[in-house]
């Protein structure tokens, strides 16, 4: 016993040397504010059938679509939430460019007119509108795997000029998805 | 003498326990911004939350989420943070996930929330978009592939006081660039940042 007592005790020591070492750095650790940090686990993915849309030729005060070939029909683009969390759909107009005709996407109020607003100087504004009524920022809460179908009308106004209808068709809608809140 | 040595033996292995974690969550990451720092850890089905004091980073690992076939889609599609105080600093990733369709270039970049915003919560203010740093802005991903791109929040010492306690959101989206189409399509992640009292 005694022996073996002979034997232990350096190890004894270390033991303390490293306990009394590596204890108190943790207590003091504690001590300091705590952040917390946490991510949803899932995904969000989502995609859209007939992307690929035009502004149909149009005459004065007309109403036109756009559409896969800007044609008046039931053309629709067809958004499919793939991911396995719901999401919020909302619409951002980007590279609305194009001399004379530059964009802007007005939000709030006017946005149940989905309120693609193009500025053309004196030629005065157009305004754009959501065919479907399924628009609703297009939509909040679509669930996973549910899909939503819209589309878009442009209604032309008094000034409209065919030649700047080419430039919109260079433009782009961004749908722009997020986790729903 | 046999229980003092068992007691202590407990101890150490506890000690060293909590050390291994440390470098073991280090090593795992994508190695972008990981502090020694670190000090606790847990490990969830889906999702790593790591604690600490001053630099914090969180790990997570995309598993068993349904198949990107076309298309791309976003992991960490919200990151909550609690508690910021002046000084920190925290990182999470942006976990894009390509689909099979495509290699695809993206483009991140910072936004605030529309009106979709959480209730409770502010736009982060855009004079402060320098605060949180994405670590690059233009990924390149291949078909079927996954990236991760580090978003770090670091709050300055002498931020304003008007944020202490309250709750601020700010987007951070992601665009494919190789689509083409009148109608496009982003995702897009969010930041939930509550500032300490």
């Amino acid at each position: 016993m005694k022996r073996f007592r002979k034997r232990m005790a350096p190890l004894v020591g270390l033991l303390v040397a490293l306990t009394l070492l590596l204890v108190p750095a943790g207590n003091v650790m504690a001590a300091n504010p705590t952040v917390s940090m946490n991510v949803t686990a899932g995904i969000i993915s989502i995609n859209n059938t007939m992307s690929t849309w035009a502004l149909g030729y149009a005459t004065l005060d007309e109403v036109i679509y756009f559409s896969a070939d800007g044609s008046q029909d039931d053309d629709y683009s067809l958004i499919g939430n793939t991911g396995n969390l719901a999401v919020d759909v909302e619409i951002q107009g980007t590279n609305f460019t194009g001399d004379p005709i530059s964009w802007t996407l007005a939000t709030g109020a006017d946005k149940d007119q989905f309120a693609l607003v193009a500025d053309v100087g004196d030629a005065g504004t157009y305004s754009v509108e959501v065919k479907s009524s399924s628009y609703v920022d297009i939509t909040t809460d679509l669930a996973s795997m549910a899909t939503i179908v819209w589309s878009m009308k442009f209604t032309a106004p008094d000034e409209f000029d065919a030649t700047e209808a080419g430039d919109i068709k260079t433009a782009t809608v961004t749908l722009v998805v997020s986790e729903h809140t | 003498m046999k229980k003092l040595l068992i007691v202590l033996l407990c101890l150490s292995m506890l000690a060293f326990g909590a050390c291994s974690t440390v470098e073991s969550i280090a090593g795992k990451g994508d190695g972008s911004i990981v502090d020694e720092k670190v000090t606790t850890s847990e490990q969830l089905p889906n999702e790593q939350v790591v604690e600490e004091t001053e630099t914090q980073t969180l790990i997570t690992d995309v598993v068993g989420f349904p198949e990107v076939v076309e298309g791309y889609g976003l992991y960490g599609a919200t990151v909550t943070v609690k508690n910021v105080y002046p000084g920190w600093s925290g990182s999470a990733p942006v976990t894009i996930v390509n689909g099979k369709d495509q290699r695809r270039t993206f483009h991140l970049m910072l936004q605030q929330p529309g009106e979709t915003v959480k209730e409770g919560y502010a736009p982060f203010p855009e004079e402060y978009f320098d605060w949180i740093t994405i670590e690059d802005l233009n990924p390149e991903v291949a078909l079927g592939g996954v990236k991760k791109v580090s978003v770090t929040l670091s709050s300055p010492y002498g931020f304003p006081s008007e944020m202490r306690g309250n709750n601020y959101e700010v987007r951070i989206l992601v665009e494919d660039w190789s689509q083409t189409g009148f109608i496009q399509l982003a995702l897009q992640a969010k930041w939930l940042i509550t500032f300490a009292d």
